[in-house]
């Protein structure tokens, strides 16, 4: 959104007043920051004030003409003052650079607590967040964050698959930099497709996002990168037994244009067994890269893309059986274009995204899918003083391939899909509103045009105290078609909804509170439902089942810190039940129960954290038996000798057995050495500290339990140059 | 939230998994009785044990024929299956008959109402009638013979025979002869046209007999034998799988006086030479 929260602002009094407006931006690197406090203080001390958006935009509006002290400020950055003269109608832009500070690990002093802004539904991600967390490898990971949270559930660390909220893991759209992602974390779950060292925010909607996203009923993940420094190069390398990492940026037309690159390959199958004793069969990496380029102080140009790779096997070993392979390849381009005179910008984007995977079972035919999109967006912001009005139109097409006995010739092949919307903020004094509604046309598909009404708002009654609702229908085109019954069977199918059947619908109701518990604390709790109808299944031999669903949640929770101590809970109950042909059941995903504990310690030069997590267990389908299916009988004998086909017998009711509870600590520490122009990161880590083997699946064919990762000591090195 | 972290803990220290669904594992069972065969094979797979074939199952193998009450116990052996794979196979010595019928029950050791079973029956053989005997071509003393096997139906397998028991009146001994025969469908059942006196005649040649020697062969028996298999499987009661069945069958008709006098063979059928 253009205009940010107005945390300080006052009640207008006069007629005609005032506007400012401008972007804060790192000087060095031109980054935007979010957050930025920017403060007018009249002689009579009346202040009038903003926090900068995501953008680093900010907006102060219904400003008396007169003189003001101006101050922008930001941790770890050297504040910025100045005196203006504002004029009656004056409508002002002033883009303010701030220059960072060397940030020490002591004596940092917070002197007012940042501002609970945070809307329900909402987890904004900033690196900061990554600090807290241990990591196998010293780069740290957006997934991690993601685990963490209370209404998100990953059945193993491995296969890369998120569910948020109940919604599968093909219910959730996942953006990075515009780019969308159709698998967006690798085959070790510790991993996704976005190190932290690119990461500049990312905003995760558990439920009732806005009209700006559609196509998806669960979750958005939106990730936006850093832009890289135009003022100096950096760089930083690292290497650790799960993998090694290479980080570049810096400026490719010094104050105008830079880049970003980021490489990490997967060297845990080369060392798995010589090091830890045990085969690790997976390789994956990715790949990133972006162009930034400041047009003016209000306009940017920006390219990204990304390339990932996944393979390995469950089950068995890299190139035998149960091998499954996956990559992505996304590039997104964007121009942006606020005019300084007008109060309106310009976002015009354009994406291309594709997906493909292929996966060879021991006992089965080979699968195969593809889904190749590509799309753009035109919007245009309006400001109508404290408040926005994005108005916007987007195409996107979908074509799929896929090879699978199970669905061919059931699914549609190509979506094409036009979308408008209106998505609009309205800021008062202690309400916000966000009202959007979104309508979606399937031209290809001959279907009636989807209505989709959101509605966003905040209250907040007293300062850093909030109380938010958002509710909203949301549709998706696309069914993205996994094994229910199989956890360990990790492959989609990407397709299109086939004509004559409804489209995937949710409607998500979403309430919370979100407030500061003193200086030093602060705590949250949200309730959720989600209403599903429509949802493609893939049953076992019932092939596509048509599902509806309910979920129903609660999450809470709590963090605060003192001194070089900072501690996190969160805690999550979330209950899913689906309705369908196979009767009222319980899915796999559905862990009812999730508690989350970390503790983070930064004392001088050492950084000590620590997580633990407990999940229950979760439903699936008990076994009858297995054996080898004989379809024709030779009278000749010749049958004796067939290898047959392998059937998995299972219980008629499915989801009756329950899976054991899941719990797990992980630690790390690091040591930091700052040289003059280098930072040596020396990290160690174990995880699954005390080696608790936790179920994650059961090959029923082999009766083969499979366990999550064992206890895994790992010391990684990373080395920062700037 | 100590209850639900006690609660959660409590319930965290239990690992274990069970995959299995309560109640009776059965087996699957694959077989084809042959008749041609003294020792039946049935392949026995535990469904209790995954596809990771072990030495030895816990599996009782018997096959009782319903109409004697003869009950036969099967042997336990393990194959190579084409993909390298093993399977269980039980040997069971018993014969199979056309007529009879066959219940062959799999028991887990110790579990006796953990049992899949399958009844086979095999059919009797088709009955012979006798539409015509005439001489093709008129007057040429050649004797064909048109004969219906009523309700006969194809596919059969391998060639239909016309089968001859002669004894050698002058040695004493007896011998058997064959001859193939093509078949024709009709509403009836399968019709075939038998060329007497060219087969006789063959039998003579082949025993030095003259042909105008009256005296010197005498007929027992004169059958047509055919091979048969089932067309549609019988299924396996608690459990998976099918059998089939494929038996030799023997369908014989009488000659009357007039034919066998004119083919110059003695009268020895129902069993023995006329006195």
């Amino acid at each position: 959104m253009l205009v940010s929260s107005g945390v300080f602002a006052q009640e207008a009094r006069f007629a005609d007043p005032a506007r400012l407006v401008g972007v804060v931006r790192d000087a060095e690197s031109s980054a935007p920051l979010t957050g930025a406090a920017v403060l007018l203080a009249a002689a009579d001390s009346m202040t009038y004030g903003a926090a900068t958006d995501e953008r680093g935009q900010y907006t102060i509006a219904a400003v008396p003409s007169g003189r003001y002290a101006l101050t922008v400020s930001f941790l770890g950055y050297e504040p910025f003052r100045d005196s203006l003269m504002l004029r009656e109608g004056e409508e002002r832009a002033l883009p303010v650079a701030l220059s960072p500070v060397p940030a020490e690990l002591t004596g940092v002093t917070v002197e007012a607590a940042p501002p609970v802004t945070s809307p329900v539904g909402l987890i904004r991600v900033r690196p900061a967040d990554f600090a807290i967390l241990p990591t196998p490898d010293p780069t740290g990971d957006l997934a991690s964050v993601l685990t963490l949270q209370p209404g998100v559930v990953n059945l193993g660390d491995r296969g890369g698959e998120l569910y948020v909220r109940g919604g599968l893991p093909t219910e959730n759209l996942v953006l990075v930099d515009g780019m969308r992602l159709f698998r967006p974390f690798h085959i070790v779950g510790f991993y996704s497709a976005v190190p932290t060292d690119i990461i500049q925010y990312a905003d995760v909607y558990a439920g009732g996002f806005g009209a700006r996203y559609g196509g998806r009923i669960s979750s958005v993940v939106d990730v936006t990168t850093q832009t890289g420094s135009k003022q100096r190069f950096r760089g930083s390398a690292s290497v650790a037994p799960f993998l090694t990492a290479v980080h570049v940026d810096g400026p490719l037309a010094p104050g105008h244009v830079s880049f970003v690159a980021s490489a990490r390959e997967s060297v845990i199958e080369r060392l798995g067994e010589s090091v830890l004793g045990e085969p690790f069969p997976y390789r994956f990496g990715d790949l990133f890269g972006k162009v930034h380029a400041r047009l003016s102080p209000t306009a940017f140009f920006t390219a990204s893309g990304l390339v990932t790779h996944d393979e390995g096997a469950l089950s068995g070993t890299l190139t035998g059986e149960n091998h499954i392979e996956w990559s992505n390849a996304a590039g997104a381009a964007r121009f942006f274009y606020m005019p300084p005179t007008l109060a309106s910008a310009l976002d015009v984007s354009i994406s291309y995204s594709d997906y493909t995977s292929s996966f060879a079972p021991e006992f089965g035919p080979e699968r195969a899918s593809r889904v190749t999109s590509f799309g753009g967006e035109f919007a245009l912001d309006y400001l109508l003083g404290a408040h926005e009005v994005r108005l916007a139109f987007a195409g996107q097409t979908l074509l799929f391939d896929f090879t699978s006995a199970e669905v061919e010739g059931l699914l549609e092949d190509n979506v094409t899909e036009g979308t408008a919307y209106v998505d609009t903020r309205f800021e008062f004094d202690r309400v916000q509103i966000e009202p959007g509604i979104r309508f979606q046309f399937f031209p290809s598909q001959a279907r009636s045009v989807s209505i989709e009404p959101r509605l966003r708002t905040a209250w907040t009654p007293v300062r850093d105290q909030t109380i938010s609702v958002a509710v909203g229908r949301y549709r998706q085109e696309v069914l993205g078609l996994s094994e229910l019954q199989d956890i360990g069977d990790v492959f989609t199918i990407w397709a299109g909804v086939p004509a004559g059947r409804p489209l995937p619908t949710a409607v998500h109701l979403v309430a919370g509170w979100q407030g500061r518990l003193g200086a030093r604390a602060q705590a949250g709790v949200e309730g959720y439902i989600k209403d599903l109808s429509g949802m493609a299944l893939l049953v076992g031999d019932r092939g596509v089942v048509y599902t509806d669903g309910l979920v129903r949640g609660l999450d809470l929770r709590a963090s605060a810190e003192r001194g070089v101590l900072r501690g996190d809970v969160v805690y999550g109950y979330s209950a899913t039940t689906y309705t369908d042909n196979l009767g009222t059941y319980r899915p796999p995903h559905d862990r009812r129960h999730r508690l989350g504990l970390v503790g983070s310690i930064e004392a001088g030069q050492w950084r000590l954290r620590a997580r633990w997590q407990v999940a229950a267990g979760g439903p699936f389908t008990r076994i009858v038996g297995s054996y080898r299916a004989l379809d024709s009988l030779d009278p000749d004998g010749e049958f004796l000798t067939d290898p047959g086909r392998p059937v998995l017998l299972t219980e008629s009711t499915p989801f009756v057995g329950r899976t054991p509870s899941y719990h797990r600590l992980d630690l790390s520490v690091e040591r930091v050495f700052a040289f003059r122009a280098a930072t040596l990161t020396l990290h160690g880590s174990l995880v699954n500290a005390y080696d608790r083997p936790n179920f994650f699946y059961y090959d029923a064919l082999r009766a083969n339990r499979i366990d999550q990762f064992p206890l895994i000591p790992t010391l990684g090195l990373r080395v920062e140059v700037e | 939230m100590l209850g639900l972290l006690a609660t959660l803990l409590m319930s965290g220290c239990d690992n274990a998994f069970d995959p299995d669904a309560p109640g009776d594992h059965y087996f699957a069972l694959y077989g084809v009785l042959d008749g041609r065969r003294a020792t039946q094979q049935i392949r026995v797979e535990d469904l209790a044990v995954s596809l990771n074939v072990p030495d030895q199952i816990d599996a009782q193998l018997t096959v009782r024929d319903l109409g004697s009450g003869e009950v036969s116990d099967g042997r336990d052996s393990l194959i190579t299956l084409d993909d390298g794979e093993r399977s269980h196979l039980f040997l069971v010595p018993f014969l199979v008959q056309p007529g009879g019928a066959y219940e062959v029950e799999v028991t887990r050791l110790g579990e006796p109402t953990s049992m899949s079973s399958a009844r086979i029956t095999v059919p009797s053989p088709w009955a012979v009638r006798v539409n015509t005997t005439f001489e093709q071509p008129p007057d040429s003393g050649q004797l064909l013979q048109r004969i219906v096997l009523l309700d006969g139906s194809l596919p059969l397998v391998g060639p239909v025979m016309i089968e001859y028991d002669v004894q050698h009146r002058g040695t004493g001994e007896l011998h058997q002869f064959s001859f193939p025969r093509d078949v024709l469908t009709s509403t009836e059942g399968l019709v075939l046209s038998i060329e007497l006196t060219e087969q006789v005649e063959s039998i003579r040649e082949a025993l030095g007999v003259a042909p105008d020697d009256d005296q010197a062969l005498a007929l027992e028996r004169v059958a047509i034998h055919y091979t048969r298999a089932s067309t549609e499987t019988s299924p396996v009661q608690q459990g998976v799988g099918a059998f089939g069945w494929i038996t030799p069958f023997e369908s014989p008709w009488v000659l009357d006086a007039e034919t066998l006098a004119l083919l110059g063979l003695v009268d020895a059928q129902g069993g023995g030479l006329g006195l």
